[in-house]
């Protein structure tokens, strides 16, 4: 082997100097701390984007449940003829169990016969024939604890806003005396007084619940408020619904339980105009 | 080779929820858009209502023309978000193209609305940010009537 041969071996095999290898190290470490950034940016989004498709996954379910109730509804006010009601942040004791009220309570007369979902009808003025009361309303839930939410809530203008574990409450209830398809003589009243009529599930399960002959559905959960006002001029209920991302809420500085979440960017709202397309005429009715 | 790796797959991880975010909000846009027409056809059958005289005395020229008089909404704030709502509207042709539809009876026009709804989408400053927009249809009859509840 020759000199020169010999010289250019040594050189290749000489291994790497300190200032190399600290360089590279330095490189490395710039790499893993991109990476790093990126993927805790990417594990964010991650998380608020599922957790908002939650939230709005919830909102929509009970936008198709109102939509589905109020197109057999109507909208009338005349005194002795209402055939809705909304309780405004009302005040009763199981709307009431944190600081302020869980929500406003609609409820409204169906025509739908619940067995056959038939729209009963008059046999004679063809006016619709009420046959159930439907309830709506947003409320915490006994052993809200099991949701990992101990708090004492956040009252903002007379609604809790800060427990995002309520549930969105739809009753079907036969309020008074049976009523029966097709006879006009048992037409079903509007609930004049709801007491007695609202109560809270158990967590999701409403087995416990109150049915007065009727069905009682959780429709949506992660609901943070529920509030219905009426149009008298067009006609229409406005129904304000709002569902927090929970998971989101939780990863935000703050979390949950001390802070208004009603208008906080963790929060999607629903916010649709109903208008119930009946009239009932200018027959008399059964005063509540 | 597999710092590269990571990257891509964090970019295509980043971009695929980007993306679903603006699907998201486009959902939102549409449940607002379809509400406010709703709101909107009610406003303009209204009898005796400025909104509905006005909409329906608006001068069309044939093609889609802008509307923002009396029942419109300019914004609409919901979910944290403003959408802005543009209206426009135009009367529906005979088929011939000669008159409109309906022109036969007195107060028996039909209009077509579309509402454009348009926001700022993403976050201002960062990639992805935007005005996104949806648009949702309605025809709207004249001889809808109804009188004040």
């Amino acid at each position: 082997m020759s000199e020169q041969m010999l010289v250019k071996k040594r050189y290749h095999s000489r291994g790497i100097t300190v200032l190399e290898m600290f360089m590279t190290m330095i490189l490395v470490a710039i790499i893993f701390g991109i990476t790093q950034a990126l993927l805790a940016r990417t594990i964010d989004s991650w998380w608020k984007v599922n957790a908002n498709a939650d939230a709005q996954q919830q909102l929509y379910k009970a936008q198709a449940f109102l939509e589905r109730d109020l197109a057999n509804a109507a909208f009338e006010t005349e005194t002795g003829r209402e055939t809705f009601g909304i309780d405004k942040a009302s005040s009763l004791t199981e709307l009431n169990s944190l600081s302020g009220s869980d929500s406003d309570v609609l409820w409204f007369l169906s025509a739908v016969d619940p067995l056959s979902g038939d729209f009963q009808r008059h046999p004679t003025t063809g006016e619709p024939l009420w046959q159930r009361n439907i309830i709506y309303y947003a409320v915490t839930p006994h052993n809200v604890s099991s949701f990992g939410y101990s708090a004492g809530g956040t009252d903002v203008d007379g609604y809790e806003s800060a427990c995002p574990y309520k549930v969105l409450i739809r009753k079907e209830v036969d309020a008074y005396d049976p009523t029966l398809p097709g006879d006009p003589s048992t037409i079903e009243p509007l609930i004049d007084d709801l007491t007695g009529f609202i109560d809270r599930p158990d967590g999701y399960d409403t087995s416990t619940m109150s049915k007065h002959g009727g069905s009682v559905r959780p429709i949506s959960g992660n609901i943070i408020t529920f509030r219905a006002t009426q149009d008298n001029q067009l006609g229409g209920i406005t129904i304000d619904l709002r569902a927090t991302a929970i998971d989101r809420a939780k990863r935000e500085a703050g979390g949950i339980g001390t802070r208004d979440l009603a208008s906080n960017p963790a929060t999607q709202q629903l916010q649709i105009t109903i208008f119930p397309p009946n009239r009932q005429g200018t027959g008399t009715t059964t005063p509540p | 080779m597999a710092a590269i790796l990571i990257l891509s797959i964090i970019a295509v991880t980043t971009a695929a929820l980007s993306s679903d975010q603006k699907a998201e909000m486009r959902q939102i846009a549409l449940a607002v858009a379809t509400s406010e027409l709703n709101r909107f056809a009610k406003q303009v059958a209204l009898a005796g209502s400025s909104a509905r005289s006005s909409f329906w005395t608006a001068t069309d020229s044939g093609t889609p023309e802008v509307y923002a008089g009396p029942g419109t909404i300019d914004t609409i704030k919901t979910s944290n978000t403003d959408f802005a709502l543009t209206y426009y509207f135009q009367t529906v042709q005979n088929a011939s193209g000669s008159g409109t539809l309906g022109d036969g009876q007195p107060e028996n026009r039909l209009r077509k609305v579309d509402l454009i709804v348009q926001w700022w989408g993403g976050e201002q400053g960062k990639p992805g940010y935007g005005k996104l927009s949806v648009q949702a249809t309605r025809l709207i009859r004249e001889s809808d009537l109804r009188e004040p509840f």
